[in-house]
């Protein structure tokens, strides 16, 4: 057959036009791997059609394969450190720096709208070249948990949000094309841009022009401008004392959404605030770092389509406790996480607990019948996020009332004695009442003191819909009341198909090497998996890795294996693509990880270190155990390791 | 005999632990005696001949997957064969040293006493279990780290929300809520820190 014959036979007699139209309602970035796997044809399209991509991590490719494959992204999410870095486990200059990536989409990635940026290492420099690009179309920048700016970059950004141009009219449904078609019309740079009003006239689809590089202060009348919708920066370490930021997003911008910057030590003004509420009317959630909530008294009257808050805090000088309660939350808050709130002041929350959907108590300083106080008012609860001082009792308390619940986080509260609640621990009960109580959920992660088979096949039983799995073992009660957990890890697996997502950290012998087997056996949906303390030896490893069809992201923490049977592992689980161990029986010279070395696999390790590190829990020094990182990359070998990455393959 | 408990490890954790895991007890053993000073260790190995201390120095202090230290490696017994009937037997054992001079068949007794002993103890259900000194601490997120220390920090440091507290026999201060609302204990129960700032 001819080549045109069988592209025609291949679309099925459909125009490439049409192919178009219905592979822009293919978002599922699974449905659009397999499509672009059936034919050169409809690789193109997808390729030039994909609006976002996710990559896991950022060194497994280059920005410059990015752009060739996928020239007309608008979303882009790139991850880098990997996930221990959250523990502090990961050197802050292991990498993932964004600078490449920034050049790259300033010099090629017209159509970005949304940069979302996780764990990574993003420097004022980075921020100021990404926003003389693309300050004009950016619509969300997600700085999660990176590190590198300071408030200098976050005043480029708020800088950057000032639209400014003329206007060269109203045109409506031919934007698709235009765009398309590049960006230089009688000599201006044309890109449209969405313009709400503030009163009562109908929102605009419009074509704005900017002159060369110019920016003249043309202005707009009707006072709507730029265009970020969502900038959020949650748990960033970012430098600068400045608050100077916070006051410039709030003059030049009036159509964002959502500001976050929660669990950073970042200065706020209240006045600012308030300014940003005057301001952007369609402010819906507002997260912050610590400021004294009793100060944003009027920045709630203001913000009265706030729907979510979190961060503020309760400062603790004695006295009027009454300044709280005068605070009168908007009327649709539905989403609150309050820092360092106690019992008299949680108070404040009871006239709308009802209308609670989200909760976070991790940071406050409520005991365990507190939260049974509380929560017992929440019945459309849908997610929490505690520390396990809810006990067993708070769960009971949870299982008779939050029916709608979702999602559910339980952290570690403090190990000290007489700091957290005598009540507050999570066992087997309190999980058991939670399966059978709350069918609805989808995530649980639970740091459990006391556990048991049972409580584990109860959730494999009840829990349906349990997407996202992580049990921890705290390491508080010498015995467990049943050990090993291998019955339980099975049914729990067979019960909840819907697991994509998995994580099991005990201690030794709290999952042999049959159990072990049983996870591998019983994962057929599970895409990433997180184990510490398990299995007895190699053997339970490589029954593992005959099964796994699916597992992605393997994580292995102070685990018995050697290196020899970690690369057997890695070689054997067919989807595997990214691989992390700290605690493992190392080889004497280390060359058994090389075993695994195969083209595109490229293979770090982080030798171990011997200096005092900061105090972990109960432990004084801590003598950081190798670690070992393998991911899939087209892109070589890294070129920016810090002295403590070592390159094994490629060499 | 001669035996030294270096860092009190007895003391503090005969409540805390039983039997330390078989598997493990190698490199429990290993991560102790690794912060042990050479100088110390080699005070207490002194009695044996001094051309034992390089290769026991090179198996204590290396981080390495280490045999079980409850045997002397056989290359050390062969550097050291000073007495073709009794020689020392140097057992590494939770922080403590001891050094035995034994015939050869008694040592190989003990030696595979400490064999047996490890592969029955490899999965022990509850009975026996305890946990291990040399895991991998458990690591918290940052974010929670930081609350909890800055918590700490206002306990300590708040006087006036104390309004409730007990001392317990042992000593250990229990929790209460305090009237103000914040949960919390002081450390100091006598005094009285002014507020803050």
């Amino acid at each position: 057959m001819s080549a045109r014959t069988l592209n025609r036979v291949m679309s099925f007699g459909i125009s490439d036009l049409a192919l178009e139209f219905v592979l822009g309602y293919v978002d599922d970035p699974r449905d659009r791997e397999a499509v672009s796997l059936v034919c050169k044809k409809w690789y193109q399209i997808d390729a030039l059609s994909r609006k976002h991509v996710t990559i896991a991590i950022c060194y497994s490719t280059s920005p410059g394969r990015l752009r060739r494959r996928f020239p007309n992204l608008e979303s882009l999410q790139l991850k880098g450190k990997p996930r221990a870095a959250m523990f502090n486990l990961i050197p802050e200059d292991w990498g993932g720096y964004v600078g490449p990536w920034i050049r790259e989409i300033a010099e090629a990635f017209n159509c970005l709208k949304s940069l979302h940026l996780r764990r990574m290492i993003v420097k004022d420099e980075d921020i100021r070249v990404l926003v003389k690009a693309r300050g004009h179309m950016l619509e969300s920048l997600k700085l999660d948990k990176c590190s590198g700016l300071s408030t200098d970059g976050l005043l480029l950004v708020a800088r950057s949000c000032r639209f400014t141009g003329i206007w060269i009219g109203s045109v409506g449904l031919y934007y698709f094309s235009l765009v398309e078609f590049g960006n230089q019309v009688f000599g201006f740079d044309i890109w449209l841009i969405h313009l709400e009003p503030h009163g009562p006239s109908p929102a605009h689809d419009l074509f704005l022009a900017k002159v060369g590089s110019d920016r003249g202060d043309y202005g707009l009348d009707s006072g709507e401008i730029g265009c970020l919708r969502i900038l959020s920066l949650e748990e960033s370490s970012i430098s600068g004392n400045d608050a100077k930021w916070i006051h410039e997003l709030a003059v030049n911008n009036s159509v964002l959404e959502t500001l976050n910057f929660y669990m950073t030590e970042l200065r706020v003004a209240p006045e600012d605030l308030e300014l940003l509420a005057k301001n952007c009317r369609s402010l819906v959630s507002l997260k912050i770092s610590e400021c004294d909530i009793s100060y944003l008294i009027s920045f709630f009257l203001i913000a009265t389509k706030l729907e979510e808050f979190g961060g503020g805090s309760f400062n603790d000088q004695v006295g009027d406790l009454d300044k709280y309660m005068k605070i009168q939350f908007p009327p649709k808050l539905c989403c609150v996480g309050l820092i360092f709130m106690g019992k008299n002041e949680m108070e404040i929350l009871f006239p709308f607990a009802a209308a609670l959907k989200k909760l976070d108590l991790q940071y406050t300083f409520l005991s365990t019948e507190d939260h049974c106080q509380l929560i017992q008012r929440c019945p459309n609860l849908e997610v929490l996020e505690v520390r396990d001082v809810i006990g067993d009792r708070g769960l009971e308390v949870v299982a008779q009332t939050c029916k709608k619940l979702r999602r559910l986080r339980i952290e570690r509260g403090d190990d000290d004695q007489g700091l957290e609640d005598e009540q507050g621990c999570v066992s087997q009960a309190g999980l058991s009442s939670l399966a059978q109580g709350c069918l609805e959920l989808e995530y649980l992660a639970v740091y459990v003191s006391d556990i048991t088979n049972a409580a584990l096949e109860c959730l494999g039983t009840y829990s349906k819909n349990l997407c996202d799995f992580r049990l921890v073992l705290l390491d508080r009660e010498q015995r467990i009341t049943d050990l090993p957990l291998d019955n339980g890890v099975r049914a729990l697996l067979k019960g909840c198909a819907k697991i994509r997502r998995f994580a099991l950290y005990l201690r030794p012998g709290g999952l042999s090497d049959v159990g072990l087997g049983y996870i591998g056996q019983y994962s057929n949906n599970v895409r990433w998996i997180l184990m510490g303390n398990i299995g007895e030896s190699d053997r339970g490893l490589l029954r593992f890795s005959q099964g796994c069809p699916r597992l992605q992201k393997l994580e292995l923490r102070s685990c018995c294996f050697t290196e020899r049977a970690l690369a057997m592992a890695a070689l054997r689980l067919p989807s595997l693509r990214y691989l992390w161990v700290q605690g493992y029986v190392a080889s004497p010279f280390g060359n058994d990880l090389l075993l695994m070395a195969r083209a595109f696999w490229n293979i770090e390790f982080i030798p171990p270190k011997h200096d005092v590190n900061e105090t972990e829990d109960r432990r004084g020094n801590i003598e950081s155990q190798a670690q070992i990182l393998a991911y899939y990359s087209l892109a070589g070998k890294r070129v920016d390791c810090p002295d403590s990455v070592i390159p094994l393959h490629p060499a | 005999m001669a035996e030294h408990d270096f860092f009190q490890i007895e003391k503090q954790n005969a409540a805390r632990y039983g039997v330390v895991d078989g598997r493990s007890s190698a490199r429990g053993i290993q991560s102790v005696v690794s912060r042990i000073n050479p100088q110390l260790l080699r005070s207490v190995i002194a009695p044996g001949p001094a051309s034992m201390w390089p290769a026991n120095a090179a198996l204590l202090l290396s981080s390495s997957s280490p045999p079980p230290v409850t045997a002397p490696n056989p290359s050390i017994r062969s550097v050291t064969e000073i007495s073709k009937e009794t020689m020392p037997l140097t057992i590494f054992y939770r922080g403590t040293v001891a050094v035995f001079d034994l015939p050869r068949d008694k040592t190989e007794a003990i030696l595979k006493l400490a064999e047996t002993a490890n592969a029955d103890n490899v999965i022990g259900g509850t009975e026996g279990m305890s946990l291990p000194e040399d895991l991998l601490p458990m690591s918290r997120r940052k974010s929670l780290r930081r609350f909890l220390a800055k918590r700490k920090q206002r306990l300590t440091e708040s006087g006036p929300y104390v309004k409730v507290k007990e001392v317990e026999d042992s000593g250990k201060i229990r929790f209460r809520s305090s009237q103000a609302g914040v949960a919390c204990c002081s450390l100091r129960p006598e005094s009285r820190l002014g507020g803050q700032g």
